[in-house]
Order: C-alpha cells, then structure tokens, then sequence
C-alpha cells in the first residue's frame, strides 16, 4: 500500500510540473502582449509600452522569465497580477469561497439527485419514469447552459419576480449576520439550480447503466436463484458495486470544482474563479494565469491521488497490482 | 473534452461580449454650476438620499486615473476626481477644478485659474502644487497622456490657485487633450515618492470630486459615497453601487425588473427602439465625433492600389450597414469629418453613391480578370470582435462587386499584435473616438499618427494639420480641414461608413442624468446631478 502511494504521488508531481511547464510557455507563445493591452490602443502610446516591458522583464528572453517565475514560486511568491498590481495569490484567495459555494453545492446535489433517479430508472427499466428520465436527460445534454441560465432569469427574476437576477448579495440593503447568509441562498437558488439541472444527467446515466450492467452479472443470477428477496440483492449487493463508477465521476468533478464555471459565472455575475480566468486571457496577464494553472493542476492532481487511495480502500485487486 | 469546449465557448462569447466597447474610450463632461440649487426650474424639487445602482460589463482593475487607460475604471473615477477642465455631454469643453483658463497673446502660455477651498478625499488641502505633480509625473513616468502633453515645456506654479502650462509652440488641441483622458488631478501628498504604479491608494483611491471611495468587492461591486466636503455642487445620492455583470442580456432583465437604476451595459440592438414611446423611459439619441470606417494596409496588398479602394466605396452600401447591422442608431456618414464639427464641413467633398458597375470598372482598370462566377480576387478582412454584423453586409456588399471576403475576428491582444501593431493584414475596421478637437483626426491621418494603423503617408495632410493646430479660430481652421477632405476623398486611405452614435436609455425616475437633464454640466458618467423621483 505504502508503495502504491507513494507511487502516485510521484506521478502527481510530474503531472504538476510538466502542466506548469506547459501553460507557461503556451500563454506566452499566445497572439497579443499584456503591456499593450494595459497601454490601450486607443492612443498606445510608446514610451508607456517600453516603460511598462521593462518593468515587468517582458523584454528579457523567455527562458530568463521562466527560470526567475520558478525562483519566485520556490519563495511562495506567484507575484503581482499586470492589470491591476495586485499580488496574485490574494486575486485568488477572494475568488475561492464563491467559487466553491457554487460548484460544491450543484455537485453535491447533482450527485445525490442524479443517483437517486439513475438507480429507481434502473430498477423499472423500459417503465414510463425510466423512458421520461432518458428523454429529458438527453435534451438537456443538448442544452446550452447560458442559455438555459438565461431561461431561468427570465421566467423567475423577470416575471414572477421571486428570486434575484444576478449577483451574490442584495445591493441596497446592507445585510448582516444571518439576514446576508439568506441573501446570498437566496442568490445562489439560480445559478445553483442551474448547474445542478445541468450535471444531473450525467449521474443519472451513469448510476443507471452501472446498476443495470450489475444486474445482470452472473452472481446476482445466482443470488436471485437462492431465493434472496429481491429489495435485499439490490440493497445489499448491487448498489455496492454499481456506485464505483459514480464515486470517479464525482471525485473528478470536485478536482475542477476550484476552476469554477465560466459560463454560468458570466450569466449570473456570479465572482468566481471562472470569470478571473477569462478576464485573465482576455487581458494576457501571464502571472495571474500561470498562478491560477498552478494551483488548477495542484488540486486536480491532489483530487486524484485521494481518489486513487480510496480505490485501494475499497477494491483491494487495485493496490495489489 | 466539455470543458474544454465550454472554455472555448466562452472565450468566443466574452469577446462579443466586450467588444463593443474595447477600442472606444467615449469622454464627455460638465461644468460645474455652483448655483445648480437654485436652478431648478421644473416643479418638483430635487430629493436628497437614496441608493442608485448602476450595472458595468467590466471590471475596473486599479484607479489610478492617469497611469493606464482603464475604461471600465474611468467611468467610476469621474465621480471621484477632477480634470482641470471637461468634456460635457456636448461635446464642449467646459471647466471643472480649472474655474477659468486663458491663452496668453502668442499662444504660447497656457494659464489655469483654480478653485478654492478645495480639500482631498482624506481632508488634506488640495493646491496647484498637486496639479503641478500630476502633470510632472505622467510625462515623466509615461502616463496614458504623456503623448499629447509632449508640447508643453514647463508648469509653474505661481501661487496656490493658479497654474501655468508653458508651450514650446501654440497647440490648440491642447486643452482637449487636457480635457479628456487619463489627465485627472491626483493627490502629491500620497503619490510622491513612491512607486505609482504600485502605491496602494490604486485600490482605494483619494480624489477631490463629488464621490468617495467606500469599496471594492472583486467580482461583485465597488460602492461610492457623497463627499459632503465637496468644493462644487453637492450630490443629491447617498452612494452609488456600481455592479459587474458581464452578460449583456442578464443586465438588461435585471435593469428592467428595477434591481438595476442604470445600465453601462447598454440595451441590446434588437430592443433599442422598444422604448420610444414609453413614459417609464427617457430616450435621448447621442452622436460622438466618432467615425466608424474601413481601414486599408496601403504599404502592401491589393487595396495599396487607389482603383481598388475606389470600387470598395462605390460598392459598399452605407444604407444597408446603417439600417440593417446598425439598426439605424447612430447616423449614415456622408462626409470625410464628422457632422460634429459642422463648421469644417466640405460640402462639395461627399462619399461617394453605391454604384456596383462602376465597382466593377474599376476592378477591370485595375488589372483583375473576373471568374466564372464573377470574382475579381479573394481577401480577408482581419477584425476584433465587435463588427460582426456590419462585416457580414460589406461581405455580402463586396460579392455583388466581385470581391470574394472571408471574415477573420480575433480576441483583441491577437487582433492588436497582428493587425494594429503587426500590420500583417490587409482590410479591417476600426472607430473610436475623435475629438473634443477636430484636430484629433491627425492620430488617423498624419504619417506618424498613433492611430493610422494602414500606413497613409501624405505630407501634403501632415502640413495642413500641423497649420490646423496652431491656428485658434473656426474661420481661420475651416478652410484648412476643408482642404483636408478634398484630400482624403482622392487618396481613400480609409472609407467612412458611418457616425458612431447611440440611443440612451434612462428610467424617467431618474432625475438630473449626465444623457438628459444635465447634459451641459455633467460628463458622460459623472452622477453629481442626478436624483431619484420615487
């Protein structure tokens, strides 16, 4: 066991720094300079642009740039974000609790909700709930979250006027204490209800071809055989192997959890970390993306190696290997 | 695989989102008028108090007001400094810390007479020497404006409400420049000495105007509070709550269901007219010296060649770029200058009518043998998000002439490296603002000008704007621009399709904006003035 994980966490580093490496260099290969994004093009005015190149080493050869980023992190320093001088960890920092409340929630409730129907889809298979569930699984699959989010605002925001259109507080009443918590729940029903609605097909498909795949396994032929009562096979033993599956889904949503959903973000001028990254690439401000990808590929890799343990934990053949 | 489509998506949709806005730094000001209370000549009185929030589609990233051009910044910032003089919603200059100014006889000196009792954000006296600094200090550390501050040789001081700019010749865009952007009055007492990029009023900024800062809520809102100490006339608003809402469309439900006073993200294209004719809104048509137009690389390619040019302005429609990828806001251009300056028009020197045979003339005299279906050549117009639909009718415009065009829309920095910086293209658009001054036309003309990205190389137009700059009356410049036109229209450098223009929107309960009420005293986004009547 000892063994195995050390193994995976050897891989997880190498994950961490061939992807560093990567975006690195990819972001600066990229079209466009940050400098004469911040100089404005309306009136770019030279001397502002040497002046600002300069000043953040833009005019040093690459590899210089990457060998002083590598020395600066080894300090704990991602350094200063180009658009608005701030340092980068802290533009981070502020974005990771909104950002987490949206996507751990929707993911948590898409996970239980879209089990909880995968599994009673399975269990009356071809019934009317069965083929409803897989229709409208397969249209909102093919519906475009903004889209969608949009939908949503006009129909609860615009015309029944019960819950607020965007944000994540209410602008002219200064909240405090427990009133702010319900403003902000208040403020998460869409966009959360959102996301959810889009994540549930995938548990649901997912749970409901793994329940249907283990029951029709050999064993639980078998167990049927013995006369065991229907409801205990599917508590006792079906369930148990079927929720593999599940578990790998959700523990892969939750590495992303922290890049946040730029799209529905943008719907819901909701401030999580997806906006940052687009507003970041829109801006080429390279020391706040290289940062954001750093710590993006620090918790994917982190997420994974959990992941890999509790595998082991659960399925002895894996650790033996 | 999804998310990597999604992010894609979404780097597609945020550049539509932003585009409209990303290469238009729209200015515009008021006076202040001391006596403003007592001026009120409609029957209701204005209210004191009250909350108004107003929705932006970006995020300002640091207010430091004259380092960098930070249009999302800039509109919060008029609320919260001051410019020696402004631009008001007519597009005039008019004064704002500056009471008065005047130009000594050989144009040379350039006086500035201040207000008085004025005092900064944190209570510290404000004084010419602040003026003084500011100045100083974005020519020496490059500032947004520095270019066009180049002429000015020195600034003194000679007393504590007066400021003198000394020129190194008589420059009457001058005060324009001073008037519009990145040239607001920044505190000495914080800002000297240290780094000014990194000083970290930038975050929590210090101004003498009517507005102060309370906070930024990354993402979210920044809120601004009255600044009962002000030195001009007293807002009406307790404080405005600015909140970023990227999503155009998301802004304008919540700007209709009344979470949202007032909207920068601007209402979408296809609902502009909806609101003529109801009482619950205000319309009021706006036009900016702003020329929207097709840009040529004239050092290469097939449109260096005048005939080619030629048959893009006889071929193009003006009339269907106006009325169907505009939508009829703005106005169609007819001229070589903008409508605004209406004194320097040439009426004699107009754009030329749609003539699609003449088109196809002048493609044959040019040397292009047409196809069998009747194409000269193929192109691709390089654009930033933002043109879409007008591209979409000048490439339909250009099939009907035998010019076949591919649309190529890029993210700015890409578009900004390849096209703007790169010149590696070979037709594209631009607009962007062209004024106060009828002479900042030259950073579009002139050979070295900032904005004259296609390469136009005329000494003949360098000579004649240089005159136009340092004369000081309209008859005296008049006959200059008109000759100017008379140029522009033979060479074709670029072709002007139409005004820049918008309908603005404001609730009727909205009192006092800077678009209606008071438009000749308030900048474009300056909220001194405006109270709510509910």
């Amino acid at each position: 066991m000892k063994g195995y994980i050390g193994k995976r966490i050897a891989t997880g580093i190498l994950t961490i720094i061939f992807s560093f490496c990567f975006t690195f260099f990819l972001i600066r290969y990229a079209p466009g300079n940050p400098i004469k994004v911040l100089a404005g093009t309306e009136n770019p005015n030279p001397e502002l642009i040497e002046h600002l190149t300069v000043k953040y080493g833009l005019d040093k050869p690459i590899i210089v740039q990457f060998t002083n980023y590598i020395k600066n992190i080894l300090k704990g320093d991602l350094g200063y974000s180009y658009m608005s001088n701030e340092p980068v960890i802290k533009l981070i920092k502020e974005k990771i609790f909104p950002t987490l409340l949206l996507t751990l929630t929707s993911s948590i409730i898409s996970v239980i909700v879209g089990t909880f129907l995968g599994v009673h889809a399975a269990r009356k298979v071809g019934s009317i709930f069965d083929r409803i569930m897989c229709g409208i699984s397969y249209i909102i699959d093919s519906t475009p979250g903004f889209w969608l989010g949009l939908i949503f605002i006009i129909i609860f925001a615009s015309t029944f006027k019960i819950l607020p259109t965007s944000g994540m507080h209410d602008l002219r009443a200064d909240n405090e204490g427990f009133a702010r918590v319900l403003d902000v729940i208040r403020h998460m029903i869409l966009p959360v209800g959102t996301l959810s609605i889009l994540q549930i097909p995938l548990y649901f498909r997912i749970s409901r071809s793994s329940v249907l795949q283990t029951m029709s396994e050999d064993f639980i032929t078998t167990l049927r055989a013995t006369g065991m009562k229907e409801s205990r096979i599917f508590n006792k033993y079906v369930l148990k192997n079927a929720i593999i599956p599940t578990i790998t889904m959700f523990s892969l949503s939750l590495a992303f959890t922290i890049s946040g959903v730029a799209l529905i973000e943008i719907v819901f001028a909701w401030p999580g970390m997806g906006r940052l990254i687009m507003e970041a690439i829109k801006k080429r401000d390279y020391p706040l993306l290289t940062g954001i990808y750093l710590i993006i590929s620090i918790c994917v890799c982190v997420a994974m190696i959990v992941t890999d343990i509790i595998y082991a934990l659960i399925d002895p053949r894996i650790r033996l290997e | 695989m999804r998310r990597k489509l999604s992010l894609f998506l979404v780097i597609v949709l945020c550049c539509g989102l932003f585009a409209g806005c990303a290469k238009e730094n729209k200015v515009n000001e008021t006076e202040k008028v001391e006596e403003a209370n007592t001026e009120s000549d409609t029957a209701d009185t204005p209210k004191v108090g009250g909350t108004f929030v107003v929705s932006m589609a970006r995020e300002p990233q640091t207010y430091n007001p004259c380092a960098q051009a930070d249009d999302a910044a800039y509109v919060i910032i008029q609320n919260m400094f001051n410019k020696l003089v402004k631009i008001n919603g007519d597009d005039k200059v008019i004064p704002d810390i500056a009471k008065e100014w005047e130009y000594s006889d050989d144009g040379k000196t350039l006086t500035f007479h201040l207000q008085e009792n004025v005092k900064w954000h944190d209570g510290e006296k404000f004084s010419s020497e602040d003026v003084k600094w500011t100045f100083d200090q974005i020519i020496k550390e490059k500032g947004f404006a520095s270019a066009s501050l180049a002429g000015v040789e020195e600034i003194t001081c000679p007393d504590e409400n007066t400021v003198v700019f000394k020129l190194e010749a008589p420059n009457s865009g001058l005060l324009g420049y001073i008037a519009w952007f990145g040239t607001y009055i920044m505190p000495k007492h914080i800002y000297e000495g240290t780094d000014w990029l990194q000083n970290s009023a930038n975050q929590s900024p210090i101004g003498t105007g009517p507005f102060k800062f309370v906070e930024h809520k990354k993402g979210e809102s920044i809120t601004i509070e009255r600044n009962d100490d002000y030195w001009g006339h007293k807002p009406y608003l307790d404080k405005i709550v600015y909140t970023i809402i990227p999503d155009q469309n998301t802004a304008f439900q919540g700007w209709l269901n009344g979470e949202i006073d007032e909207s920068r993200n601007g209402v979408p294209l296809n609902e502009a007219h909806s609101f003529d004719d109801d009482p619950n809104y205000v319309v009021k048509e706006k036009l900016w010296p702003n020329k929207l137009y097709i840009n040529f690389n004239l050092r290469e390619g097939k449109f260096a060649d005048i005939k080619v040019r030629q048959a893009v302005a006889y071929g193009i429609d003006r009339d269907e770029i106006f009325t169907k990828a505009l939508k009829g806001i703005g106005q169609k251009a007819e001229y070589f200058i903008s409508p605004i300056y209406d004194w320097a028009i040439n009426e004699d020197v107009k754009l030329p009518e749609r003539d699609v045979e003449k088109a196809r003339a002048l493609l044959e005299e040019a040397g292009y043998k047409a196809d069998e279906n009747g194409i000269y050549f193929s192109t691709t117009m390089d654009l930033f998000p933002g043109f879409d639909d007008v591209a979409e009718v000048i490439k339909a415009n250009f099939k009907d002439i035998g010019i076949d065009m591919k649309i190529n829309v890029m993210d700015d920095p890409a578009y900004d490296e390849k096209v703007w910086f790169g010149h590696d293209y070979e037709i594209t658009m631009i607009g962007g603002y062209q004024g106060p001054d009828i002479s900042a036309i030259s950073s579009r003309i002139e050979s070295n000008g900032s904005m004259n990205i296609g390469g136009y190389n005329n000494p003949k137009i360098d000579e004649l704007l240089k005159q136009g700059l340092v004369l000081t009356t309209e008859e005296e410049r008049a006959p200059i621009y008109k000759e100017i036109q008379e140029i522009l229209a033979e060479d074709l450098p670029v072709i002007f399709y139409s005004e820049k223009g918008a309908k603005l929107v404001v609730k009727s309960y909205v009192k006092g904006h800077p678009a209606t009420e008071a438009s000749d005293k308030a900048s474009e986004a300056e909220f001194t003035y405006v109270w709510l009547d509910k």
